[in-house]
This record gives C-alpha cells, structure tokens and sequence, in this order.
C-alpha cells in the first residue's frame, strides 16, 4: 500500500464532510433566509392590513368608497398586490377593477395555508378583519392578494443568494481549515524530518517541538539512538576484544605447528647422528620457518592495529560493487561479471573491510583466471552468499587450509600479507566463513558466507 | 347633473353614413360613440346635464381630473399645495400646454375661466361659491382662496365644469360655435341637422396625442343605437347604462360599473300638492319603488336613501310614518323621458299603483330638452331624473336643497339645513362633517323631496375592437377617452368604406 503524509491522510479523511458539511450548511441557511424572507413580506402585508383596519373601519361606516378605493389603489401599488375589501361577502371597494363593485366577493381557491395565509394556484391571500378602535367587528375584511410568482422569485432569489453566499464562505472557511491543519501538523512534520534525519544520520540539532507530546516522542527517540550507538560500540568493544583473543589463539594455535618445526629443524640440524645432507636440509629450513613465524606474528599483529570494527546494517550488493569498480578501475583484459540476485541484500557489515576482502579474492581470481571472472551474490536461507570464481586452473585443494592460515606461498608480489589469510581474518571478524570450493567455470571458487540476522 | 335615460326616436341617420366617408376618408377607423343628445351648452359653465358634459370632457381640460377610481390627479396642473388653513391652493401649470388654436395656457387662462364659473351667467356657480378670489401669481402659478376650508374643493376643479378656456377668445360671442379648449379631442365641426359632432385627435395633448384619430358623436335613440351596434357601426354606447341581461352583449364588450348616480322622482314644494310635507311623505312611501327596480333595472343596487351607494351618507333614510293622510284629490302629473326605452312600461306600471292607492295620477312622456327646460323652471309637479355625481361627496347632492340655490329644483328652504351644509364646508374634520352630511340627509329624507328609485350599475357595451375602454365610478363623464384606441380590423371601418 502506498504510503502517504499525515496531512494528505487528514485532509483526504476531512474531505468529504468538507463538501458535505459546505453545502448542507449552506442550504440551511439559505433556506431559513428564504423562508424569513417570505414570512416577513408576507407578514408585511398582514401588518399593513391590520395597521389600516381603524381607518378603513371609519371609512367603512361612514361608506366613503372614494377614500376606500384611493387608500386600496395606494395601497396595492406600494404592495405590488391587489387590495379588496368586502363587507357582508360583497366587494366594497377594490383596487383591481370596478367591475366587481358591489358584487360577490370570488376569492382565489385555496391550496394550502401557511404562516396564516392561503396560497392558490397563482397567488396568495392575506386576509385580515376591518374592525373598529374597540374591536368591534363590521362583517368587513381586507384581502391582500399577491402573485405568486413575483413573491416566489424573490424568495427563491434570496435563497440562490444566499446559498451561493454561504456555500462560499462555507468553502473558504474549509479551505482555512484546510491550512489550519497544516499548520497544526508542522510539529508532526517537524519530528518527521528529525527521526528522518537520524536515520539518514543527517542528524542535525533542531528547535524543541513546540507540542509537549510530540517533543516527548523526540526526546526519546534521540536518547534511544545515543543509548543504541553507545550500545553499538560497547558491542563493537567488547567483540573486538573477543576477535583478538580469538586472534592470539589463533596465532598460537597456528604457530604452533612452524614452532614444533623450527624445534625439530633445530634437533636435526644439531643431531649429529643425522646425515650431514639431512642436517643441511634442515638448517636451511630454520631461517626460512623462522622467517614464516616472523610474517604470521607481523600479520596478526597487523590485524589487531586495524581500526576497531564498525559493522553497520548496509546493503551488501553495494560494496561488492565498490569492490568490482575498484579493481575495474586498475585495468584488465579479464572480464569480470556480475551476477546479483536482488538489487538489495542488507547484512550487518564494515563496508571498508569487507571491500577490501572481495578486493583480495577478486584480484586473486584475476590473476588465476584465463579470461573471466564471476561476482555472484545470493541469499540462501539466512546467510548472505558472495562467490567470486574464476576459470583458472584451480588450487591444490590441500594447500588452501595453509594459505588461509597465511602459511603458503604466494606467487604473488608486493601481497604484503593481504592474501587469503587478511580475507580469511576479515571474514571471520564478520562472523562469518570463507570456504574454497571447485568453480563450475574450472577455476577456484571462494564463498563468502554471512549471516543477515 | 341630470342624466336622462333612453331615446325612443329609431330614425335612421342616412346623412350619417353619408357624412363618414368624406370625413374618415384619409385611413384610420373612426371612433364612433352614440349620445342620447346633443349638448344643451358647449359653454362649461352652462352644462348642468350629462349629454353636454360628455362633449366638454372630450374638448376642454382642468387644472386636475379624476382617476377612473377617484383619485385626484393633475390635469394641467403639474402640482398643487393646500395652506395649513386650508383656503388658498396654489397650482402650478405643467410646461408645454397648449389650446388647440397653438397658444400656451397661461395662469391667466385659468384665472379668467374660473371667474367666469363664478359670474352670474354661471348655471353651476353653486359649485365654486365658496371661492373668494382668484390671481395669477405668474404664468404657470395660479392661487384660489376660498371662503372657508372646503375639504371637497379639489374635487369640483377635477369636475367636469372647471374647464380651462382662452381668455383671449371668450370675448368672441361666436366661440362655443367653434369652442376651443385643451382636452384629448379638438372641436371639428358640428351638424345640428344630422345631430354628428366630429371630433379630431389633439397632437399636443399634454399626456401625447390620443390614440383616436377621429370621433363622431351621434345623437340617436336607445334602440337605433342598438341596431347600428349590431351591424358594426357604433362603437361605444357608454351613454346609456344598460341591463345586465341586454342582447347586445353577446357581439361586443360589457364593461360593468357602479356609478355615482341615484335615480329619482324628484318633487317640487313649488307645485301644489307638493307644497305639503305630509302628502310628499306618502308620496313617497306610496311609489312601488321595489317593483319598480326590480322590473326595468333588476341588476341595479337598491337605494337606502338619496346619496348613492359607497359615499358618505348613503345609509342615511327616513323612517316616516304616514298616518292620517290620504292621497289628495287633484292631479298629479309625472314626468319621465320619453327617450326611455320601456317608458310606455312605466307610465303604466306608476299610474297603476299610484291608482290603486288612491292617487289621481298621471304619468307624461316628455322629450329630454322639454323635461330640462321645466326643470329648469321648476314647472313639473313630479319629474323622474337619474342624478349623477360631478364630483365624489355628498355636499354635490346636498347643494340642490340649498334655499339660495337657484338649481334647486325641489324649491325647498330649510334653514337648519343650509347650516348644516355650511358647517360642513368650514370643518376640516372629515368625522364632523360627515355628521353635518348625515343631518342634512336625513333632514331631506324627511322632508321627502324625492323618491330615490335605485342606483344603477353602469352595463357599458363597446364593440369588440374597442381597447383600454374604462369606467369611471362617477360617471361615463369621466371615461379617459385619451387612452381608449381601436384595434385596425374594427368593424367600424364598414362606416368608413360606405
């Protein structure tokens, strides 16, 4: 699943009720603006009847219709509607036409009533009763007759207006919201980029997060990576120590066999009931196992100066390569190929060291091989496999335990004790393995093996 | 003023379809509205009748006019204030008025026109007694004080009788020949024979030319009228109120209206037996005003008292009790129009109720012209006469029972009365003066100078071509002529092609 940033989750998360919430919002408000709007103008005309019902009660009983229709004309055209007043069920004045004077009053069927007020097909009726200052009733009402329409678009105007108004505002106010949680999620992205730059040890002092929890998570992370280096070095330490005890054992074990025969050379040299050539033999042995002993002792020693062990968790594939481009880079007919299963093999490792081991075996397999050498890597199981072969003619398979034990003789110039044994010594410092086999392509084969875990 | 129904006369107008040709020969329909009569007067201070009033609202203009639902609007004024005591109104005229000669109206042309309303000569100088001086500040300023605050005084100048005239005409003694005024029509030519007016669209109408080109004014009867509507060559007979249930309406438009009117019985105090109360009271409650109502105009509106329905005043009625009195010996003569369509109806169906009730009655048919003119003279006993409103307020009814009132045709005097309608005038409180209306009312109900018939409701038939035709509550008077238009395919063009 392709990962994405706390932001883009929160904002795609919000997304949704965003619009949902814009809208629903705005048609709220829209439509109780609208409705006020109807009501109020509707009330209006209510008002306005009741507010001229004392004067048209008066007008009314002194039968003054000429003032009744001036009012009712005056009326109607403030109101954009049609006034009629009607007394016992007959028009007594109107300001739609005068032919309807003094005759029934045909009221506009109602479809339904709202707000106290009948709507009909095309208009609506506010009615309201003429009565005296005292409240007594004339049997006179006041009907105000609006269109429908007209009172209609303007209510449906407010509420396209205010909708697109409110739907606006809504949506800006989204969008600030929007930046809102951005900037909210700034420490978020703060630490992000801290435990980021650790990893990347691209670990750079930065401003305590301003959010108590998150600096929380911070510290503790930075104090979790010192502790784990620190551990990492004590490791480090304390396994150095262990290799090098490992080494002197090694060295006396391995010196044990050159001294047990520096002494029996030295017996038989001095053994005078041995025949002179045997004797002769052996003295000139002396020097030479001494001088044996001398370059073992020099190269363990050799091996305990290097700098202590850094293994870090790295892509193995990549200082291979290094190695490969190394040797590349000094220049040789043979060709060297590579043959890589993945692009990443992550195996705990000191990519200085063991570059110079594959180095070794590589250059090794380039001076055995009659024209080509193979760089394979594998991971089989929980070992990391690196195999560098050749198409030479091979080793004497018994001579590779003394070689790698650094006591065989190397045909090779300038080794300075870097041969199979340094590999051999590299290796194992890794924890690992160098094992000598015979190559499919003819030649030696040298595996490397290293545990991933 | 005095409405006087349907004319009997169904003498066909040959002169009439002959005339139209040469006079409507140039295009567009002829507007052809039919009248009961020929104005009496083209003078607006002498039309106290509705067939002259009609013509002067299509030739003359006001300083304000009536909306068709009474609402006061200016004319050729352009605005008016009223001072805090209420007697001076000061007008200011509207720019780019004309008459139809090309001269500007002035301030000077109201002031003389209104003076003149108020000269002896004046038949309706009753409606502007209560002015006392009239000046032009300017041109276009004009200021009337009044005697006292008359509340309803703007509407007597949004009246058919405030006319504005050419104060530099009215010296010539021919110029109602050819009167010349301001309103939506200009006076073209008059045919007393053929009993046309013919009228033609004023271009510098001060609210833009009417929509009419040309309009003739036909005198006919009732039932000629009707006939030439249904052949397509009237337009309009908005001069006669007709039923509701009238054939004619299935060609054309009916446009229905209260108007401002109540038919009565008018009765003269000057005329024995009338000259006693007791028998105009049973008189009065003699007359089967119901029946009456109910059989010639049945979509009428039933009369409470003498002010018509929607006014101040119009609940207003007697409660007389007639004991004792028995109906006298002599005779008693009615007169109605004969121009009524179903007046033969009528003479009978009165003189045989009165009868039966022991009335020595006798109803005459009379000619409108000699009806007015014993009106006038207060020489008939009993006359029947639709009394229409020339402005919205009971005090216009009420004038015709003042004792100094020379058109007061019932001749009674009551002095409690004329101070009842003088209180009224110099009240500013509408409440109070409708108390003063409502006294004086009852007061005239009691001393029964008339029987209130019905109020009608104006049936207004206008044939289908007829557009923005709309009635006036007050009366087809005030029907705005400057807005009514034909559409092209009107039948009337028959008349045109003939």
């Amino acid at each position: 699943m392709k990962s994405i940033s706390l932001f883009k989750h929160v904002n795609s998360s919000l997304n949704p009720y965003r619009w949902a919430i814009s809208l629903i919002a705005a048609i709220l408000i829209s439509g109780l603006f609208a409705a006020l709007s109807l009501e109020s103008k509707l009330e209006t005309d209510k008002k306005m009847a009741e507010a001229l019902s004392p004067y048209l009660a008066t007008l009314v009983e002194s039968s003054d219709r000429p003032e009744m229709l001036r009012v009712l004309h005056s009326v109607a055209e403030t109101a954009h509607s049609e006034v009629v007043l009607v007394q016992e069920g007959s028009v007594l004045a109107s300001s739609r036409s005068l032919e309807e004077l003094d005759r029934p009053f045909l009221k506009p069927k109602t479809k339904f009533r709202l707000f106290d007020m009948d709507f009909g097909k095309n208009e609506i009726v506010t009615t309201s009763e003429v009565r005296k200052s005292g409240h007594q009733s004339l049997d006179t009402s006041i009907y105000i007759i609006s269109p429908l329409l007209p009172s209609l678009m303007s209510t449906i105007g407010i509420f396209f207006g205010v909708f697109a108004v409110s739907f606006f505002i809504s949506l800006f106010s989204a969008r600030q919201m929007r930046k809102a949680i951005k900037k909210a999620l700034r420490p978020m992205d703060q630490l992000h980029a801290e435990i980021k730059g650790m990893v990347d040890e691209n670990d750079i002092e930065s401003d305590p997060i301003q959010i108590r929890e998150l600096e929380e998570i911070r510290s503790t992370v930075r104090s979790t990576k010192i502790s784990l280096e620190n551990a990492k070095d004590r490791l480090a330490e304390s396994k150095a120590k262990k290799l090098s005890a490992e080494s002197y054992k090694r060295l006396i074990h391995d010196l044990h066999n050159p001294v047990a025969a520096l002494r029996q050379m030295a017996k038989v040299s001095n053994d005078e009931s041995m025949d002179t050539e045997t004797r002769q033999e052996a003295s000139v042995s002396i020097p030479r196992i001494a001088d044996q002993i001398l370059s073992q002792v020099t190269a363990a020693k050799k091996n305990l100066e290097e700098e202590p062990m850094a293994l870090r968790e790295l892509n193995i594939i990549e200082c291979v390569q290094d190695g490969v481009h190394q040797v590349q880079s000094l220049g040789t007919k043979k060709s060297i190929l590579m043959n890589f299963d993945s692009e990443s093999l992550h195996v705990p490792h000191d990519p200085a060291l063991l570059r110079r081991a594959i180095v070794n075996l590589l250059e090794n397999g380039i001076e055995a091989a009659k024209g080509q050498v193979r760089v394979s890597i594998s991971k089989i199981d929980s070992n990391a496999i690196i195999r560098v072969c050749d198409d030479g003619d091979g080793m004497d398979e018994n001579k590779v335990p003394l070689y790698l034990q650094g006591r065989g003789q190397s045909g090779k110039a300038n080794r300075q004790a870097f041969g199979l044994s340094s590999t051999n010594h590299i290796v194992r410092s890794h924890g690992g393995k160098l094992i000598y086999k015979r190559s499919d392509l003819g030649g030696s084969c040298f595996e490397i093996r290293l545990g991933v875990v | 003023m005095i409405f006087g129904g349907r004319l009997l006369s169904i003498i066909v107008s040959i002169g009439f379809l002959i005339q139209l040709p040469s006079y409507a020969q140039n295009g567009s329909p002829t507007y052809v509205k039919a009248i009961y009569s020929l104005p009496i007067s083209f003078d607006p201070i002498k039309m106290n009748d509705t067939a002259s009033l009609v013509v002067g609202n299509l030739i003359y203009d006001g300083l304000l006019k009536f909306s068709p639902s009474l609402k006061i609007e200016g004319a050729l004024a352009k605005s008016w204030s009223t001072s805090k005591d209420g007697k001076v109104l000061t007008f200011k005229l509207k720019p780019n008025i004309f008459f139809h000669s090309g001269e500007s109206i002035t301030a000077a042309d109201v002031e003389a026109s209104l003076k003149r309303a108020l000269s002896n000569k004046s038949t309706v100088r009753k409606f502007y007694d209560s002015i006392k001086k009239i000046r032009a500040l300017d041109d276009k300023t004009i200021e009337i004080e009044l005697n006292y605050p008359f509340p309803p005084f703007l509407s007597v100048l949004a009246g058919a009788t405030a006319k504005v005239l050419p104060k530099s005409k009215l010296t010539d003694p021919k110029f109602f020949v050819n009167p010349i005024g301001s309103g939506p029509f200009r006076f073209s030519s008059l045919d007393k024979n053929k009993k046309e007016i013919f009228l033609e669209a004023f271009p510098k109408y001060y609210s833009g030319k009417p929509k009419i080109d040309r309009m003739i004014l036909k005198e006919t009867t009732e039932g000629e009228a009707l006939r030439l509507a249904r052949i397509g060559e009237i337009n309009d007979l908005a001069n006669w109120p007709l039923t509701e249930e009238d054939s004619i309406f299935k060609i054309g438009q009916k446009i229905s209206s209260p108007v401002a009117s109540t038919w009565i019985i008018g009765l003269n105090t000057l005329q024995t037996p009338f000259n006693n109360l007791q028998v105009r009271q049973l008189f009065k409650s003699n007359i089967p005003v119901d029946e009456f109502r109910m059989r010639f105009y049945p979509d009428s509106i039933k009369a409470n008292g003498y002010v018509p329905n929607g006014l101040p005043g119009s609940q207003v009625k007697a409660d007389l009790e007639v004991t004792n009195v028995r109906p006298p010996k002599s005779k008693v003569t009615i007169v109605i129009p004969s121009e009524l369509a179903r007046a033969e109806e009528m003479k009978k169906m009165i003189e045989k109720a009165m009868t039966d009730k022991g009335w020595n009655i006798e109803v005459n048919l009379m000619a409108w012209n000699q009806l007015m003119d014993g009106y006038a003279k207060k020489s008939h006993q009993a006359f029947l006469v639709a009394m229409n409103m020339d402005y919205p307020d009971a005090d216009f009814l009420l004038k015709n029972f003042e004792s100094d009132n020379s058109d007061n045709f019932s001749g009674l005097k009551s002095k409690e009365l004329d101070n009842l309608l003088k209180k009224s005038r110099a009240t500013q409180d509408r409440k109070l003066r409708e108390e003063y209306y409502k006294s004086a009312l009852k007061l005239t109900e009691e001393s029964a100078v008339t029987v209130n018939l019905f109020h009608p409701r104006a049936n207004y038939w206008v044939s289908k071509c007829v557009q923005n035709f709309r009635p006036n509550i007050l009366s087809d008077v005030y029907i705005d002529y400057a807005k009514v238009s034909l559409s092209f395919n009107c039948p009337s063009k028959k008349v045109v092609q003939r």
